[in-house]
């Protein structure tokens, strides 16, 4: 089975895009592939994320400072159930955004099923905010051994996205998947990333992700229940980007 | 005039956490403040002696609060001061009350319910539980009653002698005569000498209750209302009946020539209750010192029917159910249906409520309420739970739909909070945001009557650090806004008690 999984990796590593914007470190490090992040920081990327705790996230993109986007995100577990919410502002007096979501996921087991409500507002100026409804949904499998992930962004709407991921342990200590994003607007893309344990309390993980082409890395410090990751991704075009995640798990 | 312009958004803008009201917060303004002040002498009575100062400092609305509290032998005494930095205005007010096993007196300031509180009272809407009762001032900013009253009790017997005097602000015509009263100090306008005589009496038995209220009122000047005279006389009835799960109440009321009535059945059984409730506004103009309950348009010749229903469900959960439907002389019925879920479990609560209301409502009573659609809806979805060890998260969401065809148009409220307690330390986080359409009005959190201007939008970080052990507590609490540089704020707070 992981050799199965190992050869769909390597097909898939084909150069396609990527659009939505990733906030956390984690995320920008893994290029959208939250299948080898285990952080709650990434419940604002996708809604099947069975993990709990509280993280504060704070991203840079492409160095422009007043575009500084910083995030809050909480999840609890109730039996079954798990809670998460969250909010980003990101912006400064002339423009700004927030964004606010709820999200419930399912969790049975190793397969988490998930679905997450935002408010997204948008202002410019002086002119009021404007808001629209943004709902994603998503099935994972969370296994030892390997992991799938289907997620829908912005389900019904024009920026809707189709996100395909697997994974696959490949020794202990080192992991790796591989996502398809399939955009109704504009092209899609291809995602590659691993994940390798270097230490007890140090994780490198990178990726890249075609179309643009993009390179993403990051550290990731674990002190007992903290964790403190930082994070750069590249643009063809643009400067680095830069992120920072304090998360407390419990 | 308008009578009372809010914004539903900001209400919640304080820390308080407390009740969720499942009613059109635009109904209950003064019932907010009501509890706000409850709150501070729940809080105050703890010790026999008590002393809490606030201080909101560089924010829109600066001012200062000091309150006291002094419990002597069959006796209390509560002093309020509050000072308007902004209007450069101070106001004081106290209440000693005094009491024995057959005798209660107080002095000052002070309030009075009887009955359902149509003719006198507070702003619950629920069954009281006496014939009479001396309530707590409110702000001192506010007019309530000021002189002394006495309540006597001899077995089932009840009496009450109330007296009142006091010099209000009053907007004058250029004749002198009045043309409205102001129920909060801001000594902008003239003034008109109020007084106020009453008495009450009745029985209380454990399953009947019955009183009559007789009361006088008086001014100085004649009103520019030619309906309206200086002298004004009232009376109310009141009458109530428990019959193992059912209760039954009424009151009427008749000031002057104009007839006011409300009528409740109630009946309460293991996991089920229901409640229906028959109101009728006779009354023009509102007594000045009485806040306006719910229930009742300041409409003439309104009626008002309420079925309320309450259910408990599984997994310690509940369902309160509301209907009510106000017919106006010569108007179109007016209609609101309220439904509410909660779930609570020792520190863990969760609620989601839902109204649909005639817009008509609150326009009525808030003429900066501004919807494209004659029918309105609200959602809100609120929540607190503890997330680990002393780490406490709290949300609250509410959006309301005025405009169906551009949702961008509609309003919007969310706050996201968390606590963390540790030994003497307690810090709270929240980042609040809100959406209206237009500038609207937000009442203060301690007297309904004052009111601030508030932005169509904002986004609000506020960070709040308490310190308390033994007899000190200090907080510290700042807010910034994300949209408004110059909106920002510092409010420090100081208890102390003794025992």
């Amino acid at each position: 089975m992981q050799r199965l999984i190992l050869a769909c990796l390597l097909l898939m590593v084909l150069p396609l895009g990527a659009l939505l914007p990733m906030n956390t470190a984690s995320s920008n490090a893994l290029a959208g592939i939250t299948l080898l992040s285990k952080t709650v920081a990434d419940r604002q990327h996708t809604p099947a994320l069975p993990f709990t705790g509280i993280a504060v996230s704070a991203n840079v993109p492409f160095s422009d400072a007043p575009s500084t986007a910083f995030s809050l995100n909480a999840a609890q577990n109730f039996s079954y159930v798990n809670l998460g919410l969250g909010a980003t502002h990101s912006g400064d007096y002339d423009y700004n955004s927030q964004d606010f979501r709820l999200g419930l996921a399912l969790c049975l087991g190793d397969f988490v099923a998930g679905y997450t409500q935002h408010l997204f507002l948008e202002r410019a100026g002086v002119d009021q905010s404007h808001q629209s409804w943004n709902s994603d949904l998503a099935l994972a499998y969370r296994g030892d051994g390997y992991g799938y992930e289907a997620r829908v962004m912005n389900l019904a709407k024009e920026e809707q996205e189709l996100h395909l991921n697997v994974s696959t342990k490949i020794i202990e200590g080192v992991r790796a998947g591989a996502g398809y994003v399939y955009a109704k607007q504009g092209d899609g893309g291809y995602r590659f990333a691993t994940s390798i344990d270097l230490a007890e309390n140090l994780t490198l993980q990178s990726s890249w992700q075609s179309n643009p082409s993009r390179f993403g890395a990051g550290l990731k410090f674990k002190l007992k229940a903290w964790d403190l990751m930082y994070s750069i991704r590249t643009h063809s075009a643009l400067n680095l980007s830069h992120s920072l995640d304090l998360v407390y798990v419990w | 005039m308008k009578y009372l312009a809010l914004a539903w958004l900001c209400l919640c803008l304080t820390p308080v956490f407390a009740q969720i009201s499942e009613e059109l917060p635009e109904l209950e303004i003064p019932a907010q403040a009501e509890e706000t002040w409850e709150q501070l002498f729940s809080e105050l009575r703890e010790q026999p002696l008590s002393l809490a100062g606030r201080a909101d400092l560089f924010s829109k609305n600066p001012q200062i609060h000091l309150n006291g509290r002094w419990q002597l032998p069959r006796a209390e005494l509560l002093a309020l001061y509050n000072r308007d930095l902004n209007k450069d205005l101070d106001a004081f007010s106290f209440r000693l009350a005094v009491g024995s096993n057959h005798w209660d007196a107080v002095l000052g300031n002070y309030r009075l319910r009887f009955g359902r509180g149509l003719a006198l009272g507070t702003s619950s809407r629920s069954m009281p539980d006496s014939l009479f009762s001396f309530q707590n001032p409110l702000s001192p900013r506010n007019y309530g009653l000021l002189g002394a009253g006495t309540a006597y009790r001899h077995k089932a017997l009840r009496a009450t002698v109330f007296a009142s005097m006091q010099s209000r602000e009053a907007k004058l015509d250029a004749e002198g005569r009045i043309r409205s009263i102001q129920k909060s100090r801001g000594e902008e306008f003239s003034s008109t000498t109020e007084s106020i005589l009453g008495a009450a009496a009745g029985i209380s038995l454990p399953s009947v209750n019955a009183g009559i209220l007789c009361q006088r009122l008086e001014y100085d000047r004649e009103f520019v209302n030619p309906e309206m005279s200086r002298t004004h006389w009232m009376a109310s009835a009141y009458a109530g009946l428990k019959l193992k799960r059912i209760r039954l109440d009424a009151e009427t009321l008749l000031q002057d020539t104009h007839p006011a009535a409300l009528l409740n059945f109630n009946y309460k059984a293991a996991g089920f209750e229901q409640n229906i409730s028959y109101a009728r506004n006779g009354l023009q103009n509102r007594q000045p010192h009485a806040l306006t309950p719910a229930l009742l348009s300041k409409t003439t010749d309104s009626n008002e029917w309420n079925f309320d229903w309450a259910f408990a469900l599984p997994l310690k959960s509940s369902l309160k159910l509301r209907y009510a439907i106000n017919n106006d002389a010569g108007g179109s019925p007016l209609s609101r249906f309220i439904g509410s879920l909660t779930h609570s479990h020792k520190q863990r609560k969760f609620g989601f409520l839902f109204q649909s209301y005639d817009s008509e409502i609150i326009t009525r009573i808030d003429s900066s309420y501004v919807s494209s659609e004659p029918r309105n809806h609200r959602f809100r979805l609120w929540g607190r739970y503890p997330l680990a060890g002393a780490l406490e998260q709290n949300f609250d969401f509410m959006y309301g739909v005025q405009d169906k065809k551009n949702h961008s148009q509609n309003s919007f409220r969310a706050k996201l909070g968390f606590a963390y307690v540790e030994k003497d330390w307690e810090l709270t986080l929240e980042y609040l945001s809100w959406q209206n359409l237009h500038e609207s009005w937000q009442s203060d959190e301690f007297d309904p009557w004052l009111q601030s201007l508030c932005a169509s939008e904002d986004r609000v970080l506020s960070l709040d650090l308490a310190w308390g052990r033994g007899a000190w507590k200090l907080a510290v609490k700042g807010t910034a806004s994300f949209l408004d540089v110059k909106n920002r704020g510092i409010s420090l707070r100081a208890t102390w008690k003794r025992k």
